[in-house]
């Protein structure tokens, strides 16, 4: 449960942080931030896999 | 006595750790600081390019001096705060990592393994999240507190030690939260043992912000070991472990 549950707090952090950098480069696509978010989620998962 | 066995809690802390970092153990935990790295050099870049846009200020005859000192000034204590409100923000993103160090560190060092139900993760996650912005405002708090006073009785000379010791207790705090919360510690009951036991999380605190001033390595090296420190002398401070 903690492998699904905890790589939510990097995603949420560094996903909104991307986000936000790309609308003020002008990219506001919606599968483009559903898709970065997805990313960072991916990654938070892989790592803390390794992890536990 | 008791300064001499917080010392002695962490000299022995800071031993343990060597031994386990030497035998190849909890190495991958620093992984997710490489990612946390990244984002400090850009963050880092960018500010200092923003400071040396007010550079044209030395140039203007007469008063141009005191301008760009009047700048310099008020970019030095914004990148102070912007730097805690950035290492606060390592600290959430890294905090789901540094629990599950903490908890293996634990269930190594004493044998006990834990479980966690679903209520409890998700309590948990709450809980790394509110700990975090709970220490961000007290610490700026405490600041402004201190700032009257030091205003008042004119403490300006004791500011930088003031504001360190400040910082190194809050992030201290952040650190035994992992620990507190896994022997089913309340936020404010963790807050309240922090505050019992201020020396030694004070003492925890400038280790992880001296590892931390050490350039490009101190993003990735300081929260994991200040994490293993905070769970061993936790550990030994309640004499779980000998």
């Amino acid at each position: 449960m903690q492998l699904l549950i905890y790589p939510l707090i990097p995603t949420i952090i560094l996903g909104t942080i991307n986000v936000l950098y790309w609308r003020r480069q002008g990219y506001t696509n919606l599968s483009t931030i559903i898709l970065s978010y997805i990313a960072f989620y991916a990654l938070s998962y892989t790592i803390l896999s390794k992890l536990i | 006595m008791k300064i001499k066995q917080n010392i002695n809690h962490h000299i022995a802390a800071i031993k343990l750790i060597f031994e386990e970092l030497k035998a190849g153990n909890f190495l991958l935990f620093f992984i997710p600081g490489v990612v946390a790295s990244i984002f400090f050099l850009s963050i880092y870049s960018l500010t200092s390019s923003t400071a040396s846009l007010f550079d044209f200020l030395e140039h203007i005859p007469l008063i141009g001096g005191y301008l760009a000192g009047g700048v310099n000034k008020t970019f030095g204590l914004l990148m102070f705060l912007l730097l805690q409100i950035y290492i606060f923000f390592v600290l959430t993103v890294l905090s789901p990592f540094n629990t599950v160090l903490s908890e293996k560190l634990d269930a190594k060092l004493t044998g006990k393994e834990y479980v966690f139900d679903l209520g409890q993760v998700m309590l948990d996650l709450l809980r790394m999240i509110f700990v975090v912005f709970l220490a961000v405002f007290l610490e700026y708090f405490t600041m402004i507190v201190y700032w009257i006073i030091s205003w008042i009785l004119h403490l300006g000379f004791l500011d930088t030690i003031a504001y360190i010791l400040i910082s190194a207790f809050y992030f201290g705090f952040s650190f035994y939260d992992y620990s507190l919360e896994r022997h089913k510690q309340g936020v404010f009951s963790s807050l309240g043992f922090a505050f019992k036991n201020m020396g030694t999380v004070i003492l925890t605190g400038l280790c992880f912000l001296l590892l931390f001033y050490f350039p490009y390595v101190g993003v990735i090296v300081a929260p994991v070991i200040a994490t293993m420190i905070a769970t061993v002398v936790y550990l030994k401070k309640n004499q779980l472990i000998k």
